[in-house]
């Protein structure tokens, strides 16, 4: 790597304020922790084993994410099939339903069915976050987006789509309120769906709606992370969102797109590709970083991966994030 | 030819004696298997699992014959040995690969994996076990044989690119440049891999394949991709081709697939129908009426076997379905009777009775249009 392109990136990072590095998803489980799950669904071991290995690899995941100085630390929800599978099996008015293809991904989730108006009725995070081990922690936590979570389901009940959305940005305030103590200093609600296409005057209002819902039911910040699609789809209407970081996949958005605009809060460029196993180079990561920072006037940038790294072998999504924590040190932010 | 033709589509369970612990209850099914199929000499195969006198190539051997044999006794026109001596349709594909590195198990759905692979230099075939695959079961099949391939696009989607991403390219945006890397990545796999097979298999008799692609949708703005890897792979080859694509929106495929030089499509359809009988509607073959629109010239082969559940579907339920596919298509002379995907996940008696009742509702159906 040349000498002058870093101390030239480091001049750019400072200048451009990266405020915060952090991992944009669910991280893959150990090939232990996937035989232990087998092990699980084929009635030969308890629950109870998955849940002691899946904490001590969260454990160690949080530690090394400490020690890597990224700013957020994730606990990797490694007992998630999916993201919304805690919703679809734990929410009253919710069947699980087939399985469905995860957007453009060789991955599947199980369709919620909304058969009756959902209800919350018994605790759903605090089975499936290891609560315990962050305390203390500055801490994210990774949920749909309520436009998302509709879009994702099978609607058999609401006759209007927008009560679904918002009754759902109501459950995630419940569901937040339960984790007072130990709550995420950054939420991120992970929304391809708003980037999918350009939605119309009556959805994005409504989206809007749900975000304000979340954000006033919530202290910490609330990020929307845009992957799998163009997130200049969702330009311009996001930056007037009630959200506090919005979140880019620069692997699909069109730099010229959305050059030009700007906005009093952050942006989180997704430098690190967690749908390849090609570790980028911290060369390739600043690259791209300056590449879209340049195009969006924020009031500072967040590093982080554009999407779950669970598309990937543990190890390889491991050495990305010390790849992700090396660029960040060296762009300009945490422990250095 | 006559009307409702029937065959599988690749996979089946691993033959009980492929299994890791081999006890008497497993002799005993191998013994049953034996029998009932009609193996021929299966008692040395007995006689030898008694003793622990064995080898392993000798066992998948074993395999690949009782599968056929399966296929036969049912009664199915073209079969096929099950994929017994293959690890599954994508390891198995690439293990044959120089280039190719696998990097570990990746999730596809809750506690289900596959070993994903990186493309780290340009693939090339550097083995080739498709021919005395094919030879073994040439030699022993009293049917015609389809040979199941997996799809290079299938096998690019599938696989991580440390190769074609990482080349210098000096023009166009990131997407573009990724988008180019996919499109190079696709049709190395095409010409130096799936291709060279293909040609060695029909060198060696074969006249009958089936090209796999399950992730030919995946990227809707790649179905097109897709169709051009596939002509690639079958340009000038004098043998009848088959795509199966399953568990897909079929409807991404149009208008690409009209470019196909295939034979025949083989679809899942049985998996989103009703089990009820009845040929006036039928659900899970709604998606026929887009192939009469687009007035496709390849026949179709819609699945009228579940292959994710044992319900064993009676004869009618094959018969209704079957006519209803080809009254909806609108060409009967074009309808192949076959199961949705292969019967992996079922047991060999699940997947024997299933079978057997397809040849039986096409047979009826058959019937009734004669």
């Amino acid at each position: 790597m040349s000498l002058l392109r870093v101390v030239g990136w480091v001049y750019c990072g400072l200048a451009l304020g990266i405020e915060a590095s952090h991992v944009g998803g669910a991280m893959p489980r150990s090939e232990e922790l996937i035989r232990a799950f087998r092990r699980v669904a084929e009635g030969r071991e308890p629950y109870s084993s998955v849940l002691v290995l899946a904490k001590s690899e969260a454990s160690k995941l949080i530690e090394m994410q400490r020690r890597l100085g990224l700013t957020y630390l994730v606990e990797g929800q490694l007992l998630w099939h999916d993201i919304l599978r805690p919703f679809t099996e734990l929410l009253e008015g919710v069947k699980t339903g087939p399985l469905t293809r995860w957007f453009d991904n060789n991955l599947f989730y199980k369709k919620p069915i909304i058969v009756s108006n959902i209800l919350r009725t018994t605790s759903i995070l605090e089975k499936y976050v290891f609560t315990d081990l962050l305390s203390g922690v500055n801490w994210k936590l990774i949920l749909p987006e309520p436009y998302t979570f509709y879009r994702l389901s099978a609607n058999q009940s609401y006759s209007r789509w927008e009560d679904l959305v918002l009754d759902f940005a109501g459950i995630l305030v419940e569901e937040l309120k339960t984790l007072a103590g130990t709550g995420p200093a950054l939420l991120q609600l992970s929304a391809p769906c708003l980037a999918e296409k350009k939605l119309d005057t009556d959805q994005v209002e409504t989206v809007k709606e749900s975000l304000r819902i979340v954000k006033n039911g919530y202290n910490g910040l609330l990020m929307v992370h845009l992957f799998f699609y163009d997130a200049s789809n969702a330009f311009p209407w996001i930056l007037d969102s009630p959200a506090d970081v919005i979140g880019i996949d620069p692997f699909v958005t069109a730099p010229e797109l959305i050059r030009g605009y700007s906005f009093e809060r952050s942006l989180a460029i997704g430098c690190v590709d967690a749908r390849n196993s090609h570790v980028e180079s911290v060369e390739e990561i600043g690259y791209l970083f300056n590449s879209f920072a340049e195009c969006v006037e924020a009031r500072a940038y967040h590093l982080t991966t554009n999407t779950d790294l669970e598309y990937l072998p543990r190890h390889v999504a491991d050495a990305k994030i010390e790849r992700l924590a090396e660029a960040y040190r060296i762009l300009g932010g945490g422990l250095s | 030819m006559k009307l409702f033709p029937t065959q599988e589509v690749g996979s089946l369970m691993r033959a009980p004696f492929l299994r890791k612990q081999l006890d008497e209850s497993v002799i005993s099914e191998t013994e049953y298997w034996g029998r009932l199929l009609g193996v021929e000499r299966y008692e040395v195969l007995v006689d030898k699992l008694r003793r622990e006198d064995y080898t392993v190539e000798e066992l998948r051997n074993w395999a690949s014959l009782y599968a056929i044999r399966l296929h036969e006794a049912a009664g199915l026109d073209v079969v096929w040995d099950g994929e017994q001596k293959r690890i599954e349709m994508y390891e198995h594909a690439l293990r044959q690969v120089k280039g190719v590195e696998f990097l570990g198990k990746v999730k596809v759905w809750d506690a289900e994996t596959y070993n994903k692979a990186a493309i780290k230099s340009k693939p090339q075939l550097a083995e080739n076990t498709y021919v005395p695959e094919f030879q073994f079961a040439k030699r022993h099949a009293r049917r015609e044989l389809k040979v199941p391939l997996t799809g290079p696009y299938t096998l690019a989607e599938w696989s991580f690119d440390e190769y074609y991403i990482s080349r210098p390219r000096t023009t166009g945006s990131l997407i573009e440049r990724r988008r180019e890397a996919k499109r190079e990545m696709v049709f190395d796999l095409a010409r130096e891999v799936v291709r060279p097979v293909i040609l060695s298999l029909v060198e060696n008799g074969a006249n009958r394949i089936q090209i796999d692609e399950p992730a030919a949708t995946t990227k809707p703005d790649e179905v097109g991709l897709f169709v051009e890897a596939f002509n690639e792979i079958v340009k000038g080859v004098n043998a009848r081709f088959t795509i199966h694509i399953c568990y897909s929106d079929y409807t991404l495929l149009f208008p690409y697939i009209l470019e196909a030089k295939a034979h025949e499509l083989s679809i899942e359809c049985a998996n989103k129908d009703a089990v009820s009988l009845g040929q006036d509607e039928r659900r899970g073959y709604e998606i026929l009426k887009l192939f009469r629109e687009h007035s496709v010239d390849f026949a179709l082969a819609p699945g009228v076997i579940d292959v994710h559940t044992d319900f064993i579907e009676p004869p009618e339920l094959v018969r209704d379905r079957l006519l209803h596919a080809a009254k909806i298509f609108g060409d009967p002379s074009r309808i192949i009777a076959c199961n949705d995907c292969g019967l992996r996940t079922r047991k060999w008696d699940v997947a024997y009775r299933k079978e057997v009742n397809l040849v039986r509702g096409a047979s009826i159906a058959r019937e009734t249009l004669e």
